[in-house]
């Protein structure tokens, strides 16, 4: 092959991906330009192998082609781009407000509807990668995009298990959605129960695999894990299938750490187990199946209370990358069409 | 040579007077500069882009007798102010480095 030509094929490597199409068509005809005249001028002065000579003059097209598309990724970015990389943004900070807004409504009417809105962050994140992967044409504009997601993605996950281990109002939110759950248990024992028992599994496993349980260590029937300051109490059920979970109470929330909890526990163990007992008859009244009353971390709990998150992590993790790499894909795709239909 | 110049404003000399394709300017810097200051000439590329993205210089397609059309490069209003403020610092530069190796003394 001409060397001429050779060299633009290896420059045009170089660009697709990083330029337009016609930016990339234009570039490779002003250097075509430049390397024929090259070779004309050493033709005629004597040259054996002008064009060879004239590629040899002009440089390597490996670095000539990175810094020429260096400088296209430095001009301004499309509308479209724009439209992505603010549909990111968006993204990433929704969460915060929705998950204000969320603590917010289930303080109010304890229902718990996170999930849907989970759900709804989740399609909106893939909906924002998968734009900003074939619009965003520059590598850079999608790793960008792609940064600012993680971050806001991130920030919900961190930001719920670090509120959640914090007394206040949280707190509040907290018991609403437990109650909610647990009135539901004992309404529709039987219907839910089952259900409740493989969710448990499902939650446990994934929590575990998510988030790592360190230690756990046995204690009056209960168990702690000594992962964050704090303590809890769980009222668990004496059931056929084995000791199952049952409700979480929060009246005894403190911000203790855990040295200082245990000391409490060693301390005051059974007289803070009255107290909970009876601050839970004072919740949800008597309940014959709520037997057994244990202290655990405010780790646990908050892993309990919102086990999705955990499992979220490693979720939204592969969707997310999923998303990217799909709408690479199909961004490459449709630009091998659309050199097609051109060609 | 040892020293290198700035391309750029090379770049901006070179058309200060009249339109020119890549070819050409590059040709131009060498025969101008009696060949002391020759560079890759793929460098000159990236450096207009530089200097196109910047709105110091634009580029038309500009039609040729028999031939594909080609780009050819000229020099704006704001190219024309950063050639002067280059200009200048070039002075500045010049002056200094001539103090040293010349051995003149220090301004009083």
């Amino acid at each position: 092959m001409n060397p001429i030509e050779s060299f633009l094929e290896a420059m045009e490597t170089e660009l697709r991906g990083n330029v337009s199409e016609p930016a990339m068509a234009e570039i490779l005809a002003e250097l075509r330009d430049h390397l024929q005249d090259s070779a004309e001028e050493l033709r005629a002065t004597g040259s054996l192998n002008p064009e060879a000579d004239a590629v040899a003059e002009f440089g390597q097209a490996k670095k000539v082609g990175q810094e020429l598309a260096a400088e296209r990724n430095r001009a301004r970015y499309s509308t479209a781009e724009k439209a992505a990389l603010s549909l990111a943004a968006l993204a990433a900070v929704t969460p915060m407000a929705l998950d204000l807004l969320v603590d917010l409504s289930s303080w109010l009417t304890g229902s718990d509807f996170r999930i849907f809105l989970i759900w709804y962050l989740v399609a909106l994140w893939c909906l924002a990668l998968f734009v900003a992967s074939i619009r965003c044409r520059r590598l850079l504009s999608r790793q960008i995009a792609g940064i600012v997601l993680a971050s806001g993605f991130v920030g919900l996950v961190v930001g719920g298990f670090s509120r959640g281990a914090q007394p206040g109002p949280w707190g509040t939110q907290t018991r609403g959605t437990a109650l909610q759950r647990m009135k539901g248990l004992l309404s529709e024992r039987d219907g839910i129960g089952r259900i409740q028992v493989v969710q448990d599994k499902l939650q446990a496993g994934v929590t575990a695999f998510a988030t790592g349980n360190l230690g756990v260590f046995r204690q009056d029937g209960g168990y702690i894990v000594p992962k964050m300051d704090g303590m809890r109490t769980q009222i668990w059920q004496d059931d056929p299938r084995g000791w199952r979970y049952r409700y979480e109470a929060i009246d005894f929330g403190s911000t203790a750490s855990l040295s200082e909890a245990k000391r409490l526990w060693a301390e005051r163990g059974p007289e803070m187990i009255k107290l909970t007992q009876d601050g839970i008859r004072g919740n949800i009244g008597e309940a014959a199946e709520l037997r057994k009353v244990v202290w655990s971390s405010w780790g646990e709990t908050i892993r309990r209370e919102f086990p999705i998150r955990g499992g979220f992590t490693l979720f939204g993790l592969i969707v997310l990358v999923g998303a990217n790499l799909l709408g690479t894909g199909i961004g490459a795709m449709s630009r091998r069409w659309r050199r097609r239909g051109t060609a | 040579m040892g020293f290198k110049g700035d391309l750029e404003a090379l770049i901006l000399g070179v058309l200060r007077t009249e339109s020119l394709h890549g070819y050409e300017i590059s040709k131009r810097i060498k025969s101008l500069s009696g060949k002391a200051l020759s560079y890759g000439e793929g460098q000159l590329y990236p450096a207009l882009h530089r200097l196109e993205t910047d709105r110091a210089i634009t580029a038309a397609w500009i039609p040729q007798e028999g031939r594909p059309p080609r780009k050819v490069y000229s020099i704006t209003d704001e190219g024309h102010k950063q050639l002067e403020a280059r200009q200048k610092e070039w002075r500045v530069f010049e002056q200094g480095v001539i103090n040293i190796l010349y051995g003149q003394k220090e301004p009083a």
